[in-house]
């Protein structure tokens, strides 16, 4: 019979499991240290502030950190500032804040990628392969933001069938 | 031509044109940006100066544009703000702007281009009538022809870039300007505006952003820009308006066979008080100018045509007003010389059908 981790003593009958940022961290305690530990023993509730608590509430607010300080290297918009007033502050910014952007899209919009006129001279909508192959860079880096837009962008594009691809230049 | 002229001229939204009894105009807007340079919202004031006279110098080489004038909006006071705004040819937003923005005015002024409003450029051709595809081809026109001579923020993936991330895509907002006063008198108007915000459109009034549906003149708009060819948003939006028309005279053919004295009623009443009364806000105006505006559909009313109603709820707006007149009014002063107005234009005209 597996023992609680934390305190060692009682039988371990709360099993925790969480794959974060691409390690696994599994935990085996028992009901009394599960509760001094913030976790609501409801099923799916609390979990990721238990193990956040447990493991590395430094690191993580670091990380939080570092996210709201991205800045646009084109025009120095602050991504606070973006969030602020919800206009950007040049065109580059869509690449600064795409992370951002994405669900905000999704959200607003009947499609995630552009159909229709396109200036003199643009270029070619990426096709769908040198989507797929960066989808796979960006999970092989672990940039599960980018590979989450990347997929986005990818269903919408086949999604779209004919209509996608007739259109652009 | 000076603002000053513009009160002067039939405005080109107002005359008549298709389904004109219900759909009063329409318009179609293109959001444009410069590559590589800031939104107008956080571009500093030189920047959006040297902006503005590039933009203006490119439009100077489209032919469609020849004869347009360049508003410096620094150079304009309050009143021909006020003028443009109520002309729909600027945004309130717009209106509100000094420096490093400008306004290009085509001599029909069926074309607008506001530069440094939140986008670098904001195309508008506006018409009379139910004219979607015809404002489209005009103003994909000018955009064409402007794109030859600037170079536009463009993504692939993303389409024309906007400085609001509502408008990515092909930065395409089409709107159509619906009267549905006989809704309102059936009392179905309430759930007809629900149905539309289901139907993911915007619903204004009669002057834009925040404006209320007086009068039962509601704008209605897409509001998805990205994911949609030009010609698909266009056309989904046709398809809602025609059914909005279609309940629109649904309604009106129901108030003349169910209830023609409950419509008759309401028209004498406008005309009445149009006629007659002393001081008219500019919110009744258009109240009554609507109820009007229905009689006149409806044969009800004899000596006024639905585009002289149109020009009085432009002309009887506060800025015009004042124009006219060629001073600043107080609010009482401008409430007593629109009922003047009104009441002299309005001097031979009759209801058509004696009761009964």
């Amino acid at each position: 019979m597996q023992q609680c981790q934390i305190c060692g003593k009682k039988q371990a009958n709360v099993h925790l499991k969480q794959v974060l940022d691409g390690e696994t961290l599994e935990l085996f305690l028992c009901e009394d240290c599960a509760e001094k530990g913030g976790l609501r023993v409801d099923p799916g509730l609390g979990m990721a502030e238990f193990v956040l608590g447990l493991t590395s509430a430094k690191d993580n607010k670091e990380k939080r950190r570092r996210e709201e300080d991205i800045s646009c290297p084109s025009c120095h918009m602050r991504r606070a500032d973006f969030k602020k007033t919800s206009r950007l502050g040049c065109p580059g910014c869509y690449d600064a804040f795409a992370a951002d952007l994405a669900p905000m899209l999704a959200e607003m919009h009947r499609g995630v990628v552009h159909v229709g006129k396109s200036p003199r001279g643009a270029p070619c909508r990426e096709d769908i392969g040198a989507l797929r192959k960066a989808l796979a860079a960006a999970v092989a880096a672990q940039n599960f933001e980018e590979a989450a837009r990347l997929r986005d962008l990818i269903r919408a594009a086949t999604a779209g069938g004919a209509e996608a691809g007739a259109v652009s230049k | 031509m000076i603002v000053n002229d513009l009160v002067k001229h039939q405005n080109p939204w107002l005359s008549l044109g298709r389904e004109t009894g219900i759909v009063v105009s329409s318009r179609v807007r293109l959001a444009r940006n410069l590559k590589d340079r800031a939104f107008p919202g956080w571009a500093g004031e030189k920047e959006c100066d040297r902006l503005c006279k590039e933009v203006a110098d490119a439009c100077g080489k489209v032919g469609r544009l020849s004869g347009a004038v360049v508003l410096d909006m620094a150079g304009l006071d309050e009143l021909e703000r006020e003028l443009l705004k109520e002309r729909r040819l600027i945004s309130s937003e717009f209106a509100d702007r000094r420096g490093g923005s400008a306004l290009i005015l085509s001599a029909d002024e069926r074309i607008a281009i506001m530069v440094n409003e939140e986008d670098h450029l904001r195309l508008q051709a506006i018409a009379p009538g139910l004219c979607l595809e015809e404002t489209w081809r005009e103003i994909d026109a000018v955009d064409s022809e402007i794109d030859r001579h600037l170079n536009y923020a463009y993504s692939p993936t993303l389409g024309y870039l906007t400085a609001c991330p509502t408008n990515v895509g092909t930065g395409l907002r089409a709107s159509v300007m619906v009267h549905l006063a006989g809704l309102r008198l059936t009392g179905d108007f309430d759930r007809v505006m629900k149905g539309l915000t289901r139907l993911n459109l915007a619903v204004r009034g009669l002057f834009g952003e925040g404006s209320e549906a007086f009068g039962g003149m509601v704008q209605v708009s897409n509001q998805s820009t990205l994911g949609e060819s030009e010609q698909a948003i266009l056309a989904r939006l046709l398809g809602i308006v025609q059914d909005l028309i279609v309940h629109e005279r649904n309604a009106r053919a129901r108030l003349m066979e169910k209830s023609r004295i409950v419509a008759l009623d309401q028209v004498s009443r406008a005309l009445a008080i149009l006629k007659h009364a002393m001081l008219i806000s500019s919110m009744e105006a258009v109240e009554l100018l609507s109820i009007l505006r229905l009689g006149a559909d409806l044969k009800l009313v004899d000596g006024i045509s639905e585009a002289g109603i149109n020009e009085l709820l432009l002309v009887t707006q506060p800025g015009h007003l004042q124009m006219r007149l060629g001073r600043k009014l107080d609010s009482k002063e401008r409430d007593r010389m629109r009922a003047e107005f009104v009441a002299g234009r309005l001097r031979h005209v009759e209801i058509a059908e004696q009761r009964g």
